[in-house]
């Protein structure tokens, strides 16, 4: 008799260890969520280097276990392998070293090319603070707001650093938030840009661009270094990270480093910010009102950033000398989604002009994007911390 | 309009000023570059003896 209720005792204990028996329906939900993060990553292949990591890491974060046991498993009982991974977002450090491998594979030559595209990059950064301001207005604290802003800069890297120090009780919400909209971007934009553009709009020829030097190529990163020491130093973590890869790649003469830098090293760190992101999202403390209105002021925040870009092309093009005109359709790629944003102006342009190929010159607004919500993040940064 | 916002606002000003003005510094720097350092075509070889 006693050796069945020992037998009983046991599998009680085990079994309120098992995942059945500490499963909520938050922790369904939000499987439910990493599955679908998967599928769209797989089937629609959207961003599924983000989305892969993301979905799988939503998936390991909401296994339900018995927080009470401490058995140091979960991302935020300190001490566990993924609390440990985990400091590489909370500490800031995951997205200066993405920005390194940004900097390492960006060719800014059609930036340089025509520097006009730098004021695109700029005006698109309306999103932030628009986001900004909305947040502010439901109810958000400054700080919150200062986070939730900084997705309308469609950079998911630079939404982490700036949450993980104004607002880091929102790393999970916003993190998803920058990550699923930077994703979505082919269904977000494109009714926008056809909604602000006419025809003709569609259709304008911008000029090549001019060929750019070599020493051209390796003073920019300098250049935008020392810029970004005197004026904007709160954004030196990322910015300047952003332009010592690039300096990497353009001195010629460390390859290899390179290499490193834009290949293993930026892969390991998108693998280890996905899944430690996608695991922050634990039901238990992610399953908030917040995190809707978060999502909610994310979507206005990308739509401003689209329009602002759109609209403020054709504003520019009043100015402009009619064969220096700029095509509207490339107003979206100021929001800094690299490479996805610019090839949705090329997918644009081409439904109205088979031979009008945008990409080369989106790629500059889209470089100029990042650039520009880097530096609104150093300016967030130096208000609200 | 509460103080929240008017300051925010303000924020909002002095931020989008912020990014024009670093970006039009930016855009005239390059285009100093490209008066200082302009790109020079290869020679095509036509001139080299023969």
């Amino acid at each position: 008799m006693n050796t069945l209720l020992t037998l009983s005792d046991n599998l009680r204990t085990f079994w309120d260890y098992t995942g059945m028996a500490n499963a909520s329906g938050g922790h369904i939900a939000m499987i439910l969520v990493g599955l679908f993060f998967i599928y769209l990553a797989i089937k629609k292949e959207y961003e599924p280097l983000l989305l892969i990591p993301i979905g799988f890491g939503i998936l390991i974060g909401n296994i339900p276990f018995n927080e009470a046991a401490g058995l140091q498993v979960g991302i935020y009982e300190e001490g566990s392998v993924l609390n440990i991974l985990y400091q590489g977002v909370v500490k800031g450090w995951y997205p200066p070293l993405i920005f390194m491998g940004i900097g390492a594979m960006t060719d800014f030559s059609s930036l340089i090319a025509n520097p006009k595209l730098f004021l695109i990059g700029a005006a698109c950064q309306f999103g932030i603070f628009g986001a900004y301001v909305a947040a502010l207005m439901w109810g958000f604290a400054p700080n919150e707001a200062g986070s939730i802003g900084i997705i309308g800069g469609a950079d998911g890297p630079t939404a982490i650093f700036l949450t993980s120090k104004l607002a880091p009780q929102l790393l999970g919400a916003v993190a998803i938030s920058a990550y699923s909209y930077m994703a979505l971007v082919p269904v977000i934009q494109p009714p926008f840009m056809r909604l602000l553009t006419t025809k003709k709009e569609r259709v304008i020829r911008m000029k090549a661009p001019r060929v750019v030097s070599q020493t051209e190529k390796i003073l920019f990163p300098v250049i935008g270094l020392l810029l970004t020491t005197f004026l904007v130093p709160s954004g030196l973590p990322l910015l300047g990270m952003l332009f010592f890869g690039n300096l990497l790649k353009e001195s010629g003469v460390t390859r290899r480093l390179a290499e490193t830098a834009r290949g293993p090293l930026i892969d390991t760190i998108t693998i280890l910010l996905g899944l430690t992101v996608g695991a922050s999202t634990q039901a238990t403390t992610f399953l908030r009102p917040e995190s809707l209105k978060i999502f909610i002021i994310g979507a206005f925040s990308f739509v401003v950033a689209t329009c602002a870009g759109i609209l403020f092309v054709k504003f520019f093009n009043l100015f402009l000398k009619h064969d220096n005109k700029i095509n509207p359709l490339i107003g979206n790629s100021g929001v800094s989604a690299v490479p996805d944003s610019a090839r949705i102006s090329q997918i644009v342009g081409l439904e109205y002009d088979n031979t009008n190929y945008l990409l080369m010159h989106a790629m500059g607004p889209n470089v100029a994007g990042v650039i520009g919500s880097a530096v609104a993040a150093g300016i967030m940064l130096g208000f609200l911390y | 309009m509460t103080p929240t916002i008017e300051t925010a606002l303000l924020i909002a000003g002095i931020g989008m000023t912020g990014i024009f003005v670093f970006m039009a510094i930016f855009y005239l720097l390059i285009i100093g570059l490209d008066k200082l350092f302009p790109f020079i075509a290869p020679s095509s070889g036509d001139g080299e003896k023969k």
